[in-house]
Parts: C-alpha cells; sequence; structure tokens
C-alpha cells in the first residue's frame, strides 16, 4: 500500500471512504444522493485528473442525446393526440419520419462514444498495423504513434453511456431530465474504474432513493469490502508478482528462463489471481455501495465451477457478457440484413442455415470482445478462440443429445461431470495463456513448455517470490475456495446470510482475523509490490 | 390466438426438437430455465417474422415475451396488429 490514491488500494481511499459515508449518512435524506457525485469527481480526479476531460464529454453528448430522443417521443405523442383526425397511413408516415430523426440521432451519438473510445485506445493499434505494412515497401518511414493516456475506465463508462441512449431509443424509459442524476450515475465512483457496467433503468432507484440505515446492510458491505480486500491484497497481489515475471517482464519473458513446473505453477497462479484481482474489485465496488444502501449488480458466479465455456461466459464479467448480447448480439443478428441471410441459409443448407444470423452474430460479439480487452491481435485471436468453441458446441449439440440418447449416459452423472469440467478448464488455460502472451509465438511456448515434465526446477519461483509468501497466497485463497463452494451449493441464499447466523463471537473472531490478515500480510508484513487491478487498463 | 400458438409450437419442435410439447406449455421460464437460449431466440425471431410476416426488434427480447409460450403469443399477435 502506497501513500499515492490509486484507487482502492491506497491508504488515502481509506480516508475518503470513511469521510463519504459520514458525510453522506449525517447529511438530511433528500440530499443524500447529491454527495455521491462530489465524492466520485472527487475519487476521479484524484486518480486521473487528466481524464475528466473525456467523462465529461461523454456525460455531456449522451445527456443531450437521450434528452433529444425522448423530447421527440413525447412529440410524436402530443401530436397524434393533437391530431385525432389522421387516417392510419398518415399517422404511419408521421411515425416513421419521426423515428428516422431519432435513429439519426441515435446514430451520431453512438459515433460519438465509439469515435473517442477509438482514438484513445485503438489509435495506435491502427497506426502500428499500417506502420507494417508501410515497412514491407518503405522500412525507413513509420508514421509516430501518438503518447496520450488512456482515460480511467472510458471502456466501461463509455459502455454504459451507449447501453443508456440505446435504451431511450428503445423506449425503455425516458431519458434522465435532471442532469446531476445522470451525471451521477455516468460517475458514480465505486464503479467508475472497472465496472460492473450498469444500467440506468435498474440504477436509477438505487442511487436516487431515499435511504435509511440499516445496520445489518451496513455491516455486510464492510465484510464484502474486507473480502475483496483479501482476495486482491493477499492473494491477487502476491501471485501477480510471479505471473507479471513469467509473462510480461520486459524484454524477455520469465518464462523463458523457467522450467516446465514453473510455467504451469505460473499459469495456475494466473487462474487465480486474475479471478481474485477483478473478483476481488467487484467485492470492494459492491461493499462500499452496500454501505452506502445503493444495490451494484453482480459480476461473478463462481465461473471456475462451470462445466462448459459458455457457462463460464455468464459467470465471469456477466455485465459486459449481458452488455455485448444485448447491444451488439441481438440487435446485428435479428437486423433485416440477417434475417435475409438466414431465409437464403435456410433455402440452401435446411435447417443448417437458419443458424447463419445467429452465428454472424456471436463471431461478431467475441471479435469485439477481444477487442474490448485490449489493441493486440492476440486479443482478438483469444476473443475469436472462444468464439469458436462456443459455435462449435451450439452447432454440435443435436449431435450430442443425440449420442446421449442413443447411449443412455445421464448428462448428470459424476464421472461425466468431472470430464467436463476438466476440459473447461483445460480449453480456460489455453484461452489464458492467449491472453496473457505478447505474440502468438509466446504463447505457444508457454503451452509446450508446460508439458515439460523433464524441467522441474522451482528457483525462479523460490527468487520471486518465496515460499512463505506462496504459503500466504494460498492460505488467504482458501476462505475463497470455501464460500464459493458454499455458494454453489446453494446460490439463493446470499453467503452472508449464512455467515451472520454464526455465534457472535465466531462471527468476529473471524471478521477480526480476516482484517488482521489483511493488514499484515497485505500491507506490513509482505514487502511485496502491489499492482493496479487488472481490468483498469481495459 | 389459438392458431398462432399452434404455429409457435410447431416452429419451435423445429428449432428445439427435443423438448417436448407439454413442457413448452407448461414452463414459464423459457429463457430463465435454459430452454431457450439467445441462439436459439435468434432463429425462433426469424422464424415468427417469417411465418407472421411480423418485425421483431431487439427491445420485444424482454423475459415477458419470450418466458413462456403465452409471453410469444401475445407479442406476435399485438405486432400482428
Amino acid at each position: 500500500m502506497t501513500f499515492e490514491f490509486a484507487g482502492f488500494v491506497s491508504l488515502y481511499f481509506a480516508f475518503f471512504l470513511v469521510g463519504s459515508i459520514f458525510i453522506y449518512w449525517v447529511i438530511p435524506k433528500k440530499f443524500r444522493w447529491y454527495t455521491l457525485i462530489v465524492f466520485s469527481l472527487v475519487f476521479y480526479c484524484l486518480i486521473s485528473w487528466k481524464s475528466v476531460f473525456f467523462l465529461a464529454y461523454s456525460v455531456l453528448l449522451n445527456y443531450f442525446v437521450a434528452r433529444f430522443i425522448s423530447n421527440n417521443n413525447a412529440k410524436v405523442d402530443a401530436y397524434l393526440n393533437d391530431h385525432p383526425d389522421l387516417d392510419k397511413e398518415a399517422k404511419k408516415a408521421y411515425k416513421a419520419k419521426q423515428k428516422k430523426i431519432r435513429k439519426t440521432i441515435l446514430v451520431l451519438g453512438i459515433i460519438g462514444n465509439v469515435a473517442v473510445l477509438f482514438v484513445m485506445k485503438y489509435l495506435n493499434f491502427m497506426i502500428g498495423n499500417v506502420n507494417s505494412l508501410i515497412a514491407l515497401f518503405n522500412p525507413e518511414y513509420s508514421i509516430p504513434l501518438n503518447r496520450w493516456i488512456l482515460p480511467l475506465g472510458i471502456s466501461f463508462f463509455t459502455f454504459q453511456a451507449i447501453s443508456y441512449i440505446v435504451d431511450v431509443y428503445w423506449n425503455k424509459y425516458p431519458a434522465e431530465k435532471n442532469f446531476l442524476k445522470f451525471a451521477t450515475f455516468m460517475t458514480y465512483f465505486p464503479k467508475i474504474m472497472q465496472g460492473p457496467i450498469i444500467r440506468y433503468g435498474e440504477m436509477s432507484s438505487e442511487l436516487f432513493g431515499e435511504k435509511t440505515f440499516d445496520y445489518v446492510r451496513f455491516t455486510n458491505g464492510a465484510k464484502r469490502m474486507a473480502y475483496g480486500y483479501l482476495k486482491k491484497m493477499v492473494v491477487a497481489d502476491t501471485l501477480a508478482v510471479f505471473v507479471t515475471y513469467a509473462f510480461t517482464s520486459s524484454n524477455i519473458p520469465g518464462f523463458e528462463n523457467m522450467s516446465g513446473l514453473e510455467t504451469f505453477i505460473a499459469v495456475g497462479f494466473y487462474f487465480i489471481q486474475d479471478y481474485c484481482d477483478f473478483s476481488g474489485y467487484m467485492d470492494i465496488a459492491i461493499g462500499v455501495s452496500e454501505m452506502l444502501e445503493i444495490k451494484l449488480p453482480e459480476n461473478f458466479a463462481r465461473p471456475y465451477f462451470a462445466v462448459a465455456i459458455d457457462e463460464y461466459w455468464r459467470r465471469w464479467h456477466i455485465t459486459l457478457g449481458t452488455w455485448f448480447k444485448d447491444y451488439v448480439y441481438y440487435p446485428l443478428s435479428i437486423s433485416k440484413f440477417s434475417m435475409k441471410l438466414g431465409k437464403k441459409g435456410k433455402k440452401i443448407f435446411g435447417s443448417w442455415g437458419m443458424k447463419i444470423p445467429a452465428i454472424t452474430g456471436l463471431i461478431l460479439v467475441w471479435f469485439l470482445t477481444g477487442l474490448w480487452h485490449g489493441a493486440s491481435w492476440t486479443y482478438v485471436v483469444w476473443g475469436l478462440y472462444y468464439g469458436a468453441i462456443i459455435i462449435f458446441s451450439i452447432c454440435m449439440e443435436p449431435v450430442f443429445n443425440a449420442f446421449y440418447h442413443k447411449t443412455g449416459i445421464n448428462r448428470q452423472n459424476k464421472a461425466l461431470v468431472i470430464f467436463r469440467h476438466i476440459r473447461t478448464i483445460f480449453l480456460l488455460m489455453i484461452g489464458r495463456i492467449i491472453f496473457m502472451s505478447a505474440t502468438m509465438s509466446d504463447a505457444w511456448n508457454i503451452f509446450l513448455k508446460m508439458f515439460r515434465f523433464d524441467q522441474y526446477s522451482l528457483s525462479n519461483l523460490n527468487n520471486q517470490l518465496g515460499y512463505i509468501s506462496i504459503i500466504t497466497a494460498l492460505v488467504g485463497f482458501i476462505p475463497v475456495i470455501v464460500i464459493d463452494i458454499i455458494q454453489e451449493r446453494n446460490p439463493s441464499v446470499p453467503f452472508l446470510d449464512k455467515f451472520n447466523k454464526m455465534h457472535i463471537t465466531l462471527r468476529w473472531s473471524l471478521c477480526i482475523l480476516m482484517v488482521l490478515f489483511i493488514v499484515w500480510f497485505g500491507y506490513y508484513g509482505s514487502g511485496l509490490p502491489h499492482f493496479e487491478f487488472g481490468y483498469v487498463q481495459f | 390466438m389459438e392458431d398462432i400458438k399452434n404455429k409457435i409450437i410447431e416452429i419451435l419442435n423445429e428449432i428445439i426438437p427435443d423438448v417436448s410439447n407439454e413442457t413448452l406449455e407448461s414452463n414459464k421460464e423459457l429463457v430463465h430455465s435454459g430452454v431457450l437460449n439467445s441462439f436459439s431466440i435468434v432463429m425462433l425471431i426469424s422464424e415468427l417474422s417469417d411465418a407472421f410476416d411480423i418485425e421483431i426488434s431487439p427491445q420485444e427480447i424482454v423475459y415477458e415475451n419470450f418466458d413462456s409460450l403465452d409471453g410469444l403469443t401475445k407479442m406476435v399477435a399485438r405486432l400482428s396488429d
């Protein structure tokens, strides 16, 4: 922990949080939500004041786009009410004309959002690709790369803004008239850096409803937050030392000097580190929000318990997956063009042809999912890799069903479930290697090295981390496994409800133990550096 | 309404042949329970649009419309008007 205000993992954040929560609860009920915009702007500026311009642009652009669309909807209703004598055709023509105007504004709004994201996040990637092409003809010349900063949380707040204007266009709810309320929704500090990607329809009552202090909810929030810090500071940041050394060290990645066993361990550590880092952030964001009596959507549902890749993606980064489904996959797959494609496909390929629109939509979604994670071809390959597995499994489903039917094998058979689970972990492992590697050639070398069973030295692991740190991280991971298993067995009852039923002595002892564990091994004792949350870069 | 419902059942039988008509008629959570997923929903929309000459836009894809046979029937009837 440093004294630099670096988001959730800094001592200043502790002071900021205590102050914010205190002010929030002592202020009169109806003014409470006003404090959120102040806290959020302070939080954002303290971390990256240079990014404020981009956030302000997004807030202003989307506020006015949504207001225009909503006003136009109201104008249409008013016009039709004032002209009851219009015949059906005239009404239809008027509605179509106005819809076209709304659609144009929506498209311009989306372009306004995506353009900034593209320039700030993907322009260098494009320039790099163009430079590679130029180098084929003239190795002396290259277009200089820009040195602009990546605005903090831009991928998250851009997606959130697009969902808002599209929802208003779809008439799911009217645009928010109160500018401060809309700005609060966009900037709300617990989710600004890396989600969850929230929807206005679900969040407006949470953010702006009147709150009454609830002791149980408040303490549950604090417990959830502490659990997030355990995951992040004790487990993720400790393992990140070795994971970073193995895959992203500058110049020569560490894996080239590592044994097969160490490479295998590094990939295993990465599974744990990435989960604890990202879900730890979510626990902190959700916990802080609960202390303010604001419910944020869950972003994880024990993803490593999945027995298939599509199931895994319904459990990992849930709000991103549902965003892509609602705002890219469905609109594209059921567009007039896709429907025509499906009809033609059905004529040529029969029932298989019916699948063409959905397959096209999935390919695009996974291409964009890859690109969303980073401006690099390895991310695109990573996205398409998962897309290919999901499309293959969906297309083969009738064949698998017929197989199970003929052989009489029960899908719930324990051995089969274990097999499917191991298969999923193996496929995820390949995905993770691609994700972490700088190049596809690195990914292939890491994959090969993992299975070099003749190399079992652990000297790099010991030099980078030391056995005490490894044991600390793994001990910190035990409660994560236990809580996930308990939650998986009965997902409908939150773990904290069960925890709160324990005897008071045991409950408090466990809480104090967890805090001491975090303070000692996550802050004072480890001597290891702390890392930014992984998804901040996206 | 009954004609619409029967036609929808016929289409669903083609898209998800492993699911019985009884399940289709009694299940009020077709999407929640996984009988219909995002893939089969797109196929269903394509077939419904074709069979009833309607345009189903993305904002119609909500649980209320797709979670039960009744919901689907009502949506198709409304869009056919």
